[in-house]
């Protein structure tokens, strides 16, 4: 290699060029294999994001292999869940909270509808129960680094308790403090029939971040909410807004646009623009705002 | 100027903690190492029982992990970033402490990193950040961002040490490991003009480059607060103010880092207290920067009297809050500040003093950013608090002890001293980078 | 509203049952009809309930509710309103169907206690049905992913940037060395 060496430049068989071809190749090569990742792992991100948010929500029907109604399912529109909390009605007893942790075999602290104590204009107390707001626009879901929140088809946020890191990002982000955490083991809790899934996270797992789910496996199966059923004042109302229905669960079953026009509905912090899917129907004197 | 020293003298100066570990260095690096073990061993213990060992609760959620995350990747960042602005500036000063800054840097940098770990319910699904990341989350960012970092903060360290690897390589005593290791890490350096060129022109586009990184560090960091909503952290001010607040506390811990290898390396030949106080000026100016950030933050968000801040307001500066708020304003605003501004504690006690004040009390500052806003009643109801149990205590401060550690381990391998540079700056610069003229910026023999 | 009025019709039955003292309600007869309403923006129903007293002839002032039968919930009966009878003996209501499908209708005289009738009931074939509600479109989304993407990119760079130096470095500076070396062998030979 020695006369090779010197007359690098100007040599036919290029032996003394090859070690700038090779790094200028190199470089040439790792730019384009940089950006090929990128864009490969810019798609997959996308896709990635497309296909949580289009796959149908894991029913129970489904998971117990029994047959689905699908005729009927497909010829309906999708339904879109939603909540009507009546405050004239609710006198604080907390019942909600005990049939959801009963329901879900969550701790004490874990109170997924937890009533609030509130003061109205007047000072008086009222109580406002307050389960996830399903947001039709998560802030929860837009911080969480994994995806393990993902926004159902029919409007319910969910966790995936498998996925979820537990950063609890979605805790600082949520305005409603509707997210707890599980700092310690969950208690054990009897055979589910269904293995735990984000529509029905049963048991909780520790380290990740668990929250009202709308018991939105019960939907499915055409049953109520563990909250609306256990309200013994038939203050929550289960509603599902495509098919303009709402019901108590105990006798009333109504038009859910008409229950939210005629009693002027509102949601809870409506100025963030989190678009809940909870409506608050509200009594006198009584404004939300603190 | 310290009397000029011979370049053997320099060199072996740079090499003592390689070639000779006297009693002192196990001395200090055995507690050190007691402490790093107990903080390991409460870490397995936090994975075991569960986040509420540590002490947090839903309410308070975030608190002493997201406090240690924060300020130990903000003192990274000020070791990276003073040796890059030095670099950049041709400050002729910098020399003997470029080497300790970017050290101080990538050390700091990987234990800040732990606690992003130490903080997650599920840390081992923390590759779910490179699998499944949502890209709207400003927790994706921070990964992205502290992991470029990071590299940028390795390559930024080495580059400098191939010169040095090379000129040290022959002064090991005979038959050490590390002469192969230095061998082949010095690329076979000669000092040749064109690869001065070469090393010369990468030194200028990391310490361009990583300036930016660094700042979108802090402000990827600032933002996973700011961009949740939350009265108290919903501030447009977050990101440069989160900046300002990991230089000025990187700054105090380098001439901490500085203080401290000087005196136990005796390194008084190079280092002198004119290095600390020039630091020093360097940190008071972030000091006052801070300061008016601060009130600039406070004002901004309290004067409105809007409903929704008032109350963390209200906590943070008369309720639960202020005794730490206040000691962190005085003792870690004012006090550092005027420690360096009168001549007659502008020496190394009071430089090292303020130092101290001010690592101690950004990281007092950095709970009394997290914690109230974490922990006030959204709706309604009282007011979250944290319990600090031995668990998180032993894990922070096993956190701290890493720093000084790892570094120490380091210099037992490594150079501590960039002796090429140091010579170069002594003699007539050689050559010009070629950055340098394009960025505008001062010249070599500029200064002086 | 409905509820109570269920109440009173649930109280008033148990009243009439339990007092003898009270007339016995007349046996009435109650008609549903759901034919597709004409002339409306969407595709709507027009129930019409007609109640018939004993004598045959259409009673008015009496209360009608119509119910629909929605598969939500295990199947319930939604109450779509509460409707008094004309002079003509007809309480008219206008349904916009909220899911396609045979819609099963079912009316209930509710009345004043007078009248008794059985419910009436009618299905109709919905072809077309609006859903009550539409989501708002997201806002800003039009900019959501573009920024996303634009920060990707940037930090694709930042790498290939940092992979560039220092591969630069790493190749460059031994392919020097050697360079020197051979030219300076060469300077031996010539020389």
């Amino acid at each position: 290699m020695s006369q090779d060496g010197g007359n690098g430049p100007t040599s036919p068989d290029g032996a003394g060029r090859s070690p700038t071809i090779r790094r200028r190749d190199l470089l040439r090569g790792a730019s384009v294999l940089g950006a090929a990742l990128g864009v490969f792992g810019l798609s997959e991100m996308v896709h990635f994001r497309d296909e949580v948010l289009a796959a149908p929500m894991p029913t129970a029907e489904a998971a117990t292999g029994a047959p689905v109604a699908m005729s009927s399912a497909a010829a309906k529109a999708t339904h879109q869940w939603a909540m009507v909390i009546d405050l004239r009605r609710c006198d604080g007893c907390a019942q909600c909270t005990t049939a959801c942790q009963k329901e879900h075999f969550l701790p004490k602290e874990q109170t997924w509808i937890k009533v609030y104590k509130m003061t109205d204009s007047a000072g008086q107390t009222y109580h406002m129960p307050r389960p996830c707001m399903q947001c039709e626009e998560p802030p929860c879901l837009r911080v969480c680094p994994a995806g393990a929140t993902f926004r159902t088809d029919e409007g319910i946020v969910l966790v995936d308790q498998s996925v979820c890191i537990g950063c609890r990002a979605c805790m600082a982000a949520c305005p409603y403090e509707a997210r707890y955490f599980n700092w310690e083991k969950p208690a054990a809790v009897p055979r589910q029939p269904t293995p735990p899934s984000p529509a029905w996270p049963t048991p909780q797992v520790q380290g990740t971040v668990g929250k009202c789910v709308f018991c939105a496996a019960h939907a499915d199966l055409g049953m109520l909410p563990a909250c609306v059923t256990g309200c013994p004042m038939q203050a929550i109302y289960f509603g599902d807004l495509t098919a303009d229905v709402a019901t108590d669960g105990q006798g009333s079953t109504v038009v859910l646009s008409q229950l939210l026009r005629d009693n002027d509905a509102v949601r809870y912090k409506e100025e963030l623009g989190t678009r809940p899917r909870v409506y608050y129907i509200l009594g006198h004197a009584q404004d939300l705002s603190y | 100027m310290r009397k000029r020293t011979s370049r053997t003298e320099l060199d072996e100066t740079a090499l003592r903690p390689v070639t000779s570990s006297g009693r002192g260095f196990w001395l200090v690096m055995l507690p050190l190492g007691l402490l790093v073990l107990a903080a390991l061993f409460a870490w397995g213990w936090q994975i075991w029982q569960g986040l509420g060992s540590a002490g947090y609760n839903d309410q308070a959620f975030w608190s002493i992990y997201e406090s240690n995350l924060v300020t130990f990747i903000g003192v990274a960042y000020g070791g990276a970033v003073v040796s890059a602005i030095l670099r950049l500036t041709r400050t002729a000063w910098r020399a003997p402490i470029t080497r300790l800054a970017e050290a101080t840097a990538l050390f700091s940098l990987l234990v800040g990193m732990m606690f992003a770990l130490v903080h997650l319910g599920r840390p081992e699904r923390i590759w779910e950040l490179v699998t499944r990341p949502r890209l709207s989350s400003p927790i994706f960012w921070d990964f992205v961002a502290v992991t470029t970092y990071l590299v940028a903060t390795v390559i930024f360290l080495y580059l400098p040490l191939i010169p040095d690897l090379a000129a040290l390589a022959g002064r090991l005593p005979a038959g050490s490991r590390l002469v192969a290791w230095y061998r082949r890490l010095s690329l076979d350096w000669r000092a040749l003009p064109a690869q001065r060129r070469l090393l010369d022109g990468a030194m200028a586009v990391m310490a361009v480059a990583i300036i930016p990184m660094a700042v979108s560090v802090h402000s990827v960091l600032a933002w996973a607060f700011a961009l949740s909503g939350r009265p108290g952290w919903d501030s447009s001010i977050f990101a440069p103010y989160f900046v300002v607040a990991a230089l000025y506390s990187g700054v105090a811990l380098v001439i901490l880092v500085v203080a401290g290898f000087r005196q136990g390396y005796r390194l008084h030949a190079y280092i002198g207290e004119d290095h600390l106080i020039h630091l020093a000026y360097l940190m008071v100016v972030l000091d006052a920067t801070y300061l008016y950030f601060t009130f600039a933050d406070l004002l901004g968000e309290g004067f409105s009297m809007n409903n929704s801040v008032v109350p963390v307001m209200g906590q943070l500066l008369t309720g639960q809050y202020a005794p730490s708020f206040w000691i962190w304003a005085v003792g870690g605003g004012l006090l550092p500040l005027l420690l360096v501004a009168l001549p007659w504690t502008r020496r190394t006690w009071g430089i090292v003093t303020a130092a101290a004040l001010v690592v101690a009390g950004m990281w007092l500052k950095r709970i009394v950013i997290v914690l109230p806003a974490a922990a006030q009643p959204m709706i309604a109801g009282g007011w979250g608090s944290f319990h600090f149990t031995w668990v998180s205590i032993t894990i922070t401060v096993g956190a701290a002890a890493a720093i000084p550690l790892l570094m120490m381990g380091f210099f037992r391998m490594f150079p501590v001293l960039s002796v090429t540079e140091i010579e170069e700056l002594a003699e007539e610069p050689v050559v010009r980078p070629r950055a340098h003229a394009a960025f505008g910026l001062p010249q070599e023999g500029d200064e002086e | 509203m409905m509820r109570d009025l269920l109440f009173a019709a649930v109280l008033g039955a148990l009243l009439a049952l339990s007092s003898p003292a009270l007339a016995a309600p007349a046996a009435g007869k109650l008609t549903l009809q759901s034919v597709a309403a004409l002339g409306q923006s969407q595709p709507a129903v027009q129930l019409t309930a007609r109640l018939l007293g004993p004598d045959g002839k259409p009673v008015g002032s009496q209360s009608i509710e119509f119910f629909v039968k929605s598969d939500d919930f295990g199947g319930v009966q939604v109450s779509l309103g509460t409707v008094p009878t004309d002079t003509g003996g007809q309480a008219k209501l206008l349904y916009m169907p909220r899911w396609t499908g045979t819609l099963a209708f079912t009316a209930h005289l509710i009345g004043d206690g007078t009248l008794a009738a059985p419910p009436a009931t009618s299905s109709y074939l919905a072809a077309a049905a609006v859903p009550a509600y539409h989501m708002a479109p997201a806002p800003l989304s039009a900019l959501r992913f573009g920024v996303a993407w634009a920060v990707e990119a940037l930090a694709v760079a930042v790498w290939v940037m940092l992979a560039a130096v220092l591969i630069r470095v790493v190749r460059g500076l031994p392919r020097l060395a050697r360079e020197t070396e051979a030219s300076s062998h060469i300077e031996g030979v010539s020389g």
